[in-house]
């Protein structure tokens, strides 16, 4: 062997032989390949920071910081972020702006070819929740389903429904939700007729579950309306309140729908919006 | 606040939260099945129209009062009528560009913005009340 030879370059003379020998990492990347972050997202001004560490040919470490704004359409919104060749030490996703909670905003990180929109994928290295509180983190990690963990609270106001016209909320596209309560007021006319509320859950055609109000609500009165599960089925005339339990669990696909079905609804009553609360996650596309 | 052309509905486009918010209009309810069906607007099968004829002749034949639900009213709570150009805004698949809109299943009719929607809420001012004034 000649003198003052570096006995690393003999080591890192073919990619092969390094990646067997020397091998920082398990994600070696060639110069055709890149790391794609796509995000689902719900929240708002949300900004995210991808970072990287590769250690490259030359054994120096690469650091880079790409940024990428998501839709809030929980629709897919994708960064391609071009590398240099060597190995990808690790990486994190973090938000740099807004306040996403876990349920709102979605990653996957892959390992892909191409650098346009018909990139394809090869390996997936993260998929997870990032909040302000919480990266994510790449490689190495578990990926995780969208539908895990605690999702999101959401408190939501509704639509006032026009006079005469019925309560109708959807899930949205792209989101899956579990109903935690459901509330509305009925202002009924002067016209005489007993209204009886209930609330129907459907899959956007067949009910699957309808929970009506235990008593009449008369005319010229505001009359509260709350639908929750474990609440009791209970009417309270002299109050002008009305209880009605709801399953322990109601777990609801995008386009399914949260309606108010009332018999003896008048042409001049009128819902106000509803105010209900549920746990969102990003379903997956 | 906006205000949905096709149904009447008023909501906040965006939540507390920053979420966007989808409206969806509802479906016909009871007393506007019943006037669509006199407007000639609806147009029911024959055979659901010999439901509804018959609810009819029930409730023609009892001692209705004022609070006497209908049959006729029960038999046409269980249809679901989508209104006529219901607005639908649930993403309709991804935006064509970066600058361009998301596109939404169904505009209806359209949306007007309520005034004074974008700001905080307008709230009247008032005088402050003049100092009470004791005299010993």
């Amino acid at each position: 062997m000649a003198a003052n030879r570096d006995p690393l370059q003999d080591t890192l003379d073919g990619a092969e032989q390094a990646a067997a020998i020397l091998s920082p990492s398990a994600t070696y990347l060639e110069l055709d390949d890149e790391i794609r972050v796509t995000a689902y997202n719900a929240a708002a001004g949300v900004q995210l920071e991808i970072r990287s560490r590769i250690l490259g040919i030359g054994r120096k470490v690469q650091v880079s910081r790409d940024f990428l704004t998501p839709s809030t359409a929980r629709a897919a919104s994708s960064a391609i972020i071009g590398t240099d060749e060597g190995w990808l030490i690790g990486g994190e996703v973090i938000v740099a702006g807004g306040t996403p909670t876990v349920g709102q905003c979605f990653v996957v990180v892959e390992i892909v070819r191409g650098i346009t929109g018909s990139s394809q994928p090869y390996q997936a290295v993260a998929a997870g929740y990032v909040t302000a509180k919480l990266p994510l983190a790449f490689p190495g990690l578990p990926l995780s389903l969208s539908t895990e963990g605690a999702g999101a609270i959401r408190p939501i106001v509704g639509t006032t429904p026009g006079v005469g016209a019925e309560v109708l909320e959807t899930v949205p596209t792209g989101a899956r939700w579990q109903l935690l309560s459901f509330s509305t007021t009925l202002v009924t006319s002067a016209a005489a007729a007993n209204r009886v509320p209930a609330l129907i859950i459907d899959d956007g055609a067949n009910a699957m579950y309808a929970g009506q109000a235990q008593g009449n609500e008369t005319a010229s009165l505001a009359w509260s309306n709350y639908w929750a599960p474990g609440a009791p089925a209970l009417f309270v005339a002299a109050s002008f309140v009305s209880w009605f339990p709801l399953p322990a669990i109601v777990m609801l696909n995008a386009g399914s729908r949260i309606r108010t079905s009332t018999t003896a609804i008048q042409g001049a009553d009128q819902y106000a919006a509803p105010k209900y609360t549920v746990r969102e996650w990003i379903e997956g596309q | 606040m906006v205000k949905c052309l096709s149904c009447g509905g008023i909501y906040a486009p965006t939540q507390a939260d920053g979420a966007e918010y989808y409206h969806v209009c509802p479906p016909l309810s009871v007393p506007e099945l019943k006037a669509a069906l006199k407007a000639g607007s609806l147009v029911v099968t024959p055979a659901f129209q010999a439901t509804i004829d018959a609810a009819a002749a029930v409730d023609a034949k009892r001692a209705l009062t004022d609070t006497t639900p209908l049959a006729v009213d029960t038999v046409l709570a269980s249809i679901t009528v989508a209104r006529h150009l219901e607005r639908n805004e649930n993403p309709a698949g991804p935006a064509p560009s970066l600058l361009a809109p998301t596109p939404i299943i169904a505009e209806g009719k359209g949306i007007v913005k309520l005034l004074g929607s974008d700001g905080p809420p307008i709230v009247a001012t008032v005088a402050p009340a003049p100092p009470i004034v004791r005299t010993p």
